[in-house]
């Protein structure tokens, strides 16, 4: 296979169907980012049944194009009513909405839009750069290495879920029992099975993850009285966006800098484009000039989180290619929609479905493109959306939930199983557990679990011999053991955590700023 | 309390959309003719994998020619048993077909009782497919020849590989280690074909049994195929030799894909849907159907039902007893 054939075989898969689908896909991505309340790991877990009489290609491009979509739409939202459509835009409004105030809506979402397709351009880039090479290395990797990462990879979601650090090991825990039910890897063994047929091949994954992201939601949302359904909508007319466009030069250190702290923060199990847009803003107010003023209105307050949350999708798809586990919850509803397709995400892809793999560089270049050309002109008719009634939405995602398990596998007990799961996350929120953390072991609990025990079964009885011997010899395994340790200790070093959202104030009355002293932090 | 109420009211509505999806079929008629409308297949497996593509491909002619709609049903649920059951327990009319390979036959001794094959009957062998063994292209084992001797000699058991404890391709290792007289190996369970290949290729084991599933893995030049288990050269694979051909050693392993329906049904229904699969089967566009490495065969209800019953029988004396070694080699630790 020559040099630039992964990158160029997937362009024969591309037809104007496969554009078309990509287009809608960022189209509704977008669409659904900007609601509030409707999140981008809720788009794509809603829509993964809806795509599942498309071809293998199609499906996967179209919800990459809903991941890429669902997370720069929350910044439209965030600026006009500062609401984070999508909690990754949670630091968005901070300074997008004060500038929204002084009637730069215009030019917030320009911003928001340029740094968004900036950051996630960058992402594909690193994506299809260094995926192949990681994956070259992880074909290599045996039972325990793949045991070691999937570990790593458990222990890091615990460590950077928001909230508490305890009760996202609780989240982890439960979705490992979870995965527990059905059949047991190796033998054949049904656990916890109670004499149910439905309950011999395990909890569909895809179903429990609607049931906690979307059905659960949708509870919350209903909950919500009238008047926290209300937000005061800022009769701003959205226009000029392209008058960003000037300061992308002045801003580029912010923009790559932050670029970078996204794809690396995407690239950790479990830390998503929340944590990467609260990282690169706190990244930026450390180094900024201005940083007093960052959260009354400036371009670089609004530049840093966009382009790491959009820089985020091609961080978390790295691990997904290369290695098979999920760089957040949405690339964890992805290997659902894979597995659905039959193809099994990890290193092999490269080799069974390389144009596959070229397809989905390609996919995601289109779509952060889709984004500026939808963006740009199109935020001022997204921003009436924000309009609809939440009853209206409210039902039709229900009803999107239940036919969606449905359709999965005709399978009436997968929709109560996803009722069930949405039961539970509504339950979970409340309790203020993350939901992250479950579907990220249901996905990494089997694969551990076959790893370690295929591993037991060559090792022979000889556990620690082999063990360590393993450990000794095998730079992998002994790196992610220490890395695991590492990380399950920091919480007892560390005192206080880095990533928790309650640290985050909306502080963006910035009404009692001077409008004259218009603060463009960079333009000065 | 409004905001409680509501969630209720709303949890209720949920439930009872989801609940009332499940309505009863119309009533029971005469047996007047066949097909009575629309004709579903269950297969056991998701959307996109060799056994739907392989229904999928055969629909159109069947739908030509029983000129009702043929609705492919994807049921994978349960490891299949979830399908098995509704067409072992559907009314035996034809209306529901069940589609599966010889895995339909392991899922009894797998730990799924009620996959009785009592409770079905065949309908048609529509196609066949094939054992391959497979080593990592720089290994030093060329041929199947020395695979063998390998695993009569090497002093710590041969590390092999397959897709399932006491699943299809695990059953043919077995047979194999049967026929060359020595069960030197410790064989590895993989989660399906492509996670036991990639295995291979990071040199976790040394050979693998597994399906024509292989080859985008040997196209790639990753692996090496040694031989194929099939009587002679295997259409999707000449280059490959046979087991035959290069030991004298043989054993008799075809692995089917076919149709069922419940157990019950009128003989004239069954030859009517044997029939129609026959045209499926042998028409061109199946042919071209060669995508998953399976090649078109057809066997007819009466040819199929023997073969299905004399491997049950077969089964019934082997798999116990591999079953019982699975189990006792996992709970003393892999120790032998």
């Amino acid at each position: 296979m020559g040099s630039f054939d992964l990158y160029l075989m997937g362009w024969q898969l591309i037809d104007p169907q496969v554009f078309l689908m990509i287009f809608l896909g960022t189209l509704l991505g977008i669409i659904v980012g900007a609601l509030p309340g409707l999140t981008a790991t809720m788009a794509v877990s809603i829509i993964v049944p809806l795509t599942y009489k498309m071809s293998p290609v199609v499906s996967i491009l179209m919800l990459l194009g809903v991941y890429c979509g669902g997370n720069y739409g929350g910044s439209i939202s965030a600026c006009l009513i500062n609401i984070p459509g999508t909690p990754s835009a949670i630091m968005t409004g901070l300074d997008g909405h004060p500038l929204a105030r002084r009637g730069k809506a215009g030019l917030a979402i320009g911003m928001a839009t340029l740094a968004s397709v900036i950051g996630g351009l960058f992402s594909v880039f690193i994506l299809s750069v260094f995926s192949p090479i990681i994956a070259n290395i992880a074909l290599k990797f045996k039972s325990l290495e793949i045991f070691g990462v999937a570990l790593f990879g458990l222990s890091v979601i615990a460590y950077v879920s928001p909230g508490s650090t305890l009760k996202g090991i609780m989240a982890g825990f439960f979705g490992l029992l979870v995965a527990t039910i059905g059949f047991d890897p190796t033998i054949g063994v049904s656990r916890f099975g109670f004499g149910s047929t439905n309950l011999l091949g395990g909890i569909d994954f895809v179903s429990a993850m609607i049931g906690l992201f979307g059905m659960s939601e949708m509870l919350a949302n209903i909950e919500k009285t009238k008047k926290e359904r209300d937000f005061g909508f800022l009769q701003e007319k959205v226009t000029k966006t392209w008058g960003a466009l000037k300061y992308i030069r002045k801003l580029k250190a912010v923009l790559l800098r932050s670029s970078i702290v996204g794809v690396i923060i995407g690239a950790i199990p479990g830390a998503g484009g929340t944590i990467a847009a609260i990282t690169a803003y706190g990244l930026q107010k450390k180094v900024s000039k201005y940083s007093h003023l960052m959260g009354q209105g400036t371009l670089e307050g609004i530049a840093a989180p966009e382009a790491a949350n959009n820089a985020c999708t091609g961080g978390a798809m790295t691990p997904l290619l290369s290695l098979g586990i999920p760089g957040d919850a949405v690339t964890a509803v992805l290997i659902g929609a894979f597995i659905i397709h039959g193809i099994v995400p990890g290193p092999m892809m490269y080799t069974t479905n390389p144009d596959m793999v070229s397809a989905i560089f390609i996919g995601m270049l289109l779509a952060n493109i889709i984004i500026l050309f939808i963006g740009m002109p199109g935020a001022k008719y997204i921003s009436k959306l924000l309009k609809i009634p939440s009853q209206i939405l409210n039902a039709l995602i229900i009803a999107l939930c239940i036919i969606g398990t449905f359709a999965i596998k005709n399978s009436l007990f997968d929709t109560c199983v996803m009722l069930t799961f949405g039961g539970i996350g509504y339950l979970l929120s409340k309790a203020k557990v993350p939901k992250a953390p479950i579907v990220l072991a249901l996905i990494l609990g089997p694969m551990m679990e076959e790893n370690l025990r295929r591993w037991a079964a060559l090792a022979e009885g000889k556990y620690w011999t082999e063990f360590v011997n393993a450990v000794l010899t095998n730079p992998v395994t002994l790196s992610m053991a220490l890395a695991t340790l590492a990380v399950l200790l920091a919480p007892i070093i560390m005192k206080k955590k880095h990533f928790s959202e309650d640290d985050i104030q909306f502080t963006s009355t910035a009404s009692d700023i001077d409008p004259n002293d218009i603060i463009f932090a960079e333009k000065k | 309390m409004k905001r409680t109420v509501s969630v209720v009211l709303c949890l209720v509505f949920v439930c009872f959309f989801a609940f009332a999806g499940g309505g009863k079929e119309g009533s029971a008629e005469g047996e007047a003719q066949y097909p009575k409308g629309d004709i579903s297949v269950l297969i056991a497996a998701a959307a996109g994998g060799g056994n739907d593509l392989l229904v999928r491909a055969l629909l159109p002619s069947l739908e030509r020619t029983l000129k009702v709609s043929v609705v492919p049903v994807n049921q994978p649920g349960g490891r299949g048993a979830i399908a098995f059951n509704e067409v072992a327990s559907a009314r035996p009319d034809g209306q529901k077909l069940y589609f599966n390979s010889k895995s339909a036959l392991l899922m009894k001794f797998n730990g799924i009782e009620e996959a009785k094959m009592e409770r079905l009957v065949p309908v048609a062998q529509a196609a066949e497919d094939v054992s391959i063994f497979v080593v990592r292209s720089d290994s030093p084992i060329k041929n199947i020849k020395d695979l063998i001797n390998h695993i009569k000699t090497s002093k710590e058991r041969v590390k092999a590989g397959n897709s399932g404890m006491g699943a299809l391709w695990h059953l043919s290792q077995i047979l194999f280690c049967q026929t060359i007289g020595s069960d030197n190996i410790l064989s590895i369970a993989y989660n399906g074909s492509s996670p036991m290949l990639t295995a291979l290729v990071s040199g976790e084991v040394e050979f693998v049994t597994c399906g024509p599933e292989a080859k985008s893995f040997i196209d790639a030049g990753k692996v090496r195929p040694l031989c194929v288990v099939y009587p002679g050269r295997y259409p999707s694979f000449p280059d490959i030799p046979t087991l035959k051909e290069e030991t004298g050693l043989d054993y008799d392993y075809p692995v089917w894909r076919g149709f069922f329906t419940t157990a019950g049904t009128d003989p004239k229904i069954l030859k009517i849907l044997s029939d129609a699969l026959k045209i499926a089967v042998e028409s061109e566009e199946f042919k071209k159907f060669t995508a998953v490495g399976m090649i078109a065969s057809f066997k007819d209800s009466k040819a199929f039902a023997e073969i299905v019953d004399k491997e049950q029988k077969s089964l019934e004396i082997l798999m116990p007893g591999v079953m019982a070694q699975i189990k006792s080699a996992e709970s003393s630790g892999g120790k032998k």
